[in-house]
């Protein structure tokens, strides 16, 4: 059954395949691996890694071997979110494949998470956490109480040159976002951070119609916008906050977050769960190649809602009107749910790991990070109030709502 | 505060001359630069069909005419006396006792309000007090004492505050569900104007904001402007956030409310003509301020303060704490708001 789909797949895409995009890419991979491969026999470390596998050129009926990093709590590979649009195991939930992917091999901190999740999908378990290199040709990091631990857990793979995707909020510190990147950038190794809000079509949309604003001698003069928070910033306040940079870009200047907490329950760093909040962006203008320039500043302002049937939407208010774009809570089976709004990530991943090409380039994650972050520290340290994107010290950490998560043990 | 007032003393010249049927004289204060006197209310009121800026009705609407006028430059009170058959006065005060009622029109007078309407509140003469209505929470104080004192009925309202929308809102909120957030935007270049949504607002949803966050690049001449009130709630309804944003262009105003069960949106568009824009947008403003200058006081003088606290509050958010929320009850009371223009009114006359 499977060989019938990959078959039909190839011929649909035959044009594809045989394009000078495509063999750049397995160009690119040929060399890092080999980089890679040559790099871990020269060091004689202790994690001998083999990249051999990596030398092999993926045939094109063959599916991507993925591995997976934290399946448990707040993870979008639990709920059947992720999993199932990979691994098509839960037919009420995906009824069919529609990836080229596999996951083959996870590893969570918790190891009957793990072998739960590994029977589910009919994958295997790993000991350690770097054990999958050499065994996979990309890499999902699809947790969110792991983030704080991101660059010790993905090091081993942005070495080997595995493509990796690294969940929000990506990082606690620039100075962490920096050692991934720049251990990414090193190796020369792909990575995506992104979130469903940041994918979905509105957010395209909306960027277009900005675009077609500036080009018709408009200026975007505020905009309001709204995000399904659930009662918290870092996990899915940071769904809206990249919802809004996808939108309007990234020259923001200023950010505050007004909330009374920032995260929706009590932990060891969060005192207080949050019922209220508002993210707010002021931006030095708007650039968007092609299309137009405002260098007229204006704020975007988010508030951060729970359960008013929609994930995110925006009105944009211009010289001549507004406009108004929403993201509607789908209805019906819970496929409609995971198509429209998580399934352009998982295409988003797919592409990444088959082509070696990165949908944004490192300083643009670098950016959103630090726009992140600056928020945080509005509401941690300054009662709300608007700080400058550029004074966020590299060294300045947000918590992590769960800072023992991880076991350091692991990494020594 | 006092929550009600006694009887009115009305002031000897026109309680023993008002035969029935007269027209109430009212006095213009302030009839230059940003008055609603010279921008609207002289056309509604002008007793001989004389344009004063867009052009008169044509026909008289109200039982008010403009008996006397002062303006802070000698020059600017004629003009405006000659267009509207109304008389100017030398000084600030020499309405006294001529006039059923003042109203003051201006903008930039405000932050010397509480000195130029001391006269006329102390006479218990009836008056209407221009928005923002006082800068710090001292003098709005002062005023009101005063009026408390003396009997005197107030009107202190915003042009928003009238407006068939509010009660629309209102009625259709209750539909929605439970309210999740509000948005809103304002037709305003600077943060004392945003006055128009900020007491529009609380005139939908109540007095039981608890926090005002305000931020811009410059209260009095902004080239962005944004504001957020967190409202408390009540009995089946969670706090929730209203935030509004400066429009230099565009709709008067709009509002959307997000609820559990549904949105209720309202807008008032740049009118096209302009007699709709007076008889919708002013005329109904008027009409209160009629009936209080006959004699009855507007609302209570407590939320006259809550209305002047969330201004000032909000420019403290702005102007102190970099936009960060500011709780409401915590701007000193000798703070003062920064006047756009600091210089308007001459001391000196006092």
């Amino acid at each position: 059954m499977n060989c019938k789909i990959a078959i039909t797949d190839f011929s649909a895409t035959a044009n594809y395949y045989g394009s000078e995009e495509y063999m750049k890419g397995s160009r690119r991979r040929f060399i890092r691996n080999s980089a890679a491969g040559a790099g871990a026999a020269a060091t004689g470390t202790v994690l001998t890694r083999s990249a051999s596998a990596q030398n092999r050129k993926t045939p094109s009926v063959e599916l991507l071997k993925v591995g997976v990093i934290a399946m448990g709590d707040n993870s979008h590979m639990n709920y059947s979110i992720w999993a199932p649009t990979i691994n098509p195991t839960e037919p009420e939930v995906w009824p069919m494949r529609t990836t080229r992917m596999q996951i083959t091999h996870c590893w969570d901190r918790d190891p009957e998470i793990a072998a739960a999740f590994a029977k589910k999908y009919k994958c295997e378990t790993v000991k350690n956490y770097y054990d999958m290199v050499g065994k996979v040709d990309g890499m999902i990091f699809a947790g969110f109480n792991e983030c704080k631990w991101w660059p010790e857990l993905t090091k081993p793979y942005l070495e080997a040159g595995i493509p990796c995707y690294i969940n929000r909020p990506f990082a606690y510190s620039m100075k962490a976002a920096k050692q991934i990147v720049d251990t990414a950038r090193k190796h020369n190794t792909p990575i995506l951070c992104t979130d469903e809000r940041e994918y979905i079509k509105e957010a395209h949309v909306g960027h277009w119609k900005v675009g077609e604003l500036l080009k018709d001698g408009k200026q975007i003069l505020g905009v309001t916008s709204d995000n399904s928070a659930g009662y918290e910033y870092p996990q899915h306040g940071v769904h809206g906050l990249y919802f809004m940079l996808a939108i309007l870009g990234l020259d923001v200047s200023e950010v505050s977050f007004q909330a009374d907490g920032w995260w929706r329950e009590v932990t060891p760093t969060a005192k207080k769960a949050m019922t209220w909040g508002t993210l707010n962006l002021r931006y030095n203008g708007i650039d968007i190649e092609g299309a137009g320039k405002q260098t007229k500043p204006f704020v975007a302002t988010q508030q951060q809602l729970s359960g008013y049937g929609a994930n995110a939407g925006m009105r944009i208010y211009h010289t001549g009107g507004w406009w108004d774009i929403m993201n509607h809570w789908t209805r019906g089976e819970k496929l409609n749910r995971l198509y429209y709004l998580f399934f352009p990530t998982i295409f988003a991943i797919q592409r990444m790991f088959e082509t070696g090409q990165m949908q944004w380039p490192y300083e643009y994650i670098l950016k959103k990070t630090k726009i992140f972050l600056t928020g945080f520290k509005s509401h941690l340290e300054h009662g709300g109030a608007m700080l400058k994107v550029d004074d966020l010290p590299d060294n300045w950490e947000a918590p992590s709502p769960y800072p023992a998560w991880i076991d350091e043990s692991i990494f020594r | 505060m006092a929550a009600s007032i006694p009887a009115i003393a009305a002031s000897a010249e026109v309680k023993a001359g008002r035969p029935a049927g007269r027209r109430l004289k009212v006095g213009a204060i302030g009839v230059g630069a940003f008055s609603f006197w010279d921008y609207t209310w002289g056309d509604i009121l002008s007793p001989r069909g004389e344009t004063i800026n867009r052009g008169s009705l044509g026909t008289e609407l109200l039982n008010m005419e403009i008996a006397y006028v002062w303006d802070r430059d000698p020059d600017t009170a004629r003009k405006f006396a000659e267009k509207t058959g109304a008389k100017p006065v030398a000084r600030f005060d020499g309405m006294v006792g001529r006039v059923d009622g003042v109203a003051f029109g201006g903008y930039y007078e405000v932050p010397w309000q509480h000195k130029l309407a001391r006269p006329y509140i102390e006479a218990g003469m009836p008056v209407y007090l221009s928005r923002p209505f006082a800068y710090s929470l001292e003098t709005i104080d002062e005023v009101l004492d005063l009026a408390s004192k003396h009997g005197t009925p107030i009107m202190a309202t915003d042009i928003y505050e009238h407006l068939y929308g509010v009660a629309t809102i209102k009625k259709n909120a209750g539909r929605i569900g439970e309210i999740e957030c509000v948005n809103s935007t304002c037709l305003t270049s600077d943060y004392p104007a945003l006055f128009h949504t900020q007491f529009m607002i609380p005139k939908i949803f109540g007095y039981g904001i608890s926090k005002v966050a305000v931020f811009t690049d410059n209260p009095n001449a902004a080239k962005y402007l944004s504001a957020s009130y967190l409202f408390d709630g009540w009995e089946g309804q969670k706090p929730f956030l209203c935030h509004s944003t400066m429009t230099p262009r565009g709709d008067l105003y709009s509002l959307t409310v997000n609820g559990t069960e549904g949105i209720e949106s309202s807008r008032l568009p740049v009118f096209a003509e302009w007699r709709d824009d007076l008889l919708v947008h002013h005329v109904p403003m008027l009409t209160a301020m009629q009936r209080t200058f006959e004699g009855n006081n507007f609302e209570d003088f407590d939320i006259v303060r809550k209305k002047t606290e969330l201004f000032l509050t909000g420019f403290y958010s702005a102007t102190e704490r970099n936009g960060a929320p500011v709780d409401i009850g915590t701007v000193p009371p000798r703070w003062n708001a920064a006047p756009a223009q600091p210089d308007w009114i001459d001391e000196g006359i006092f």
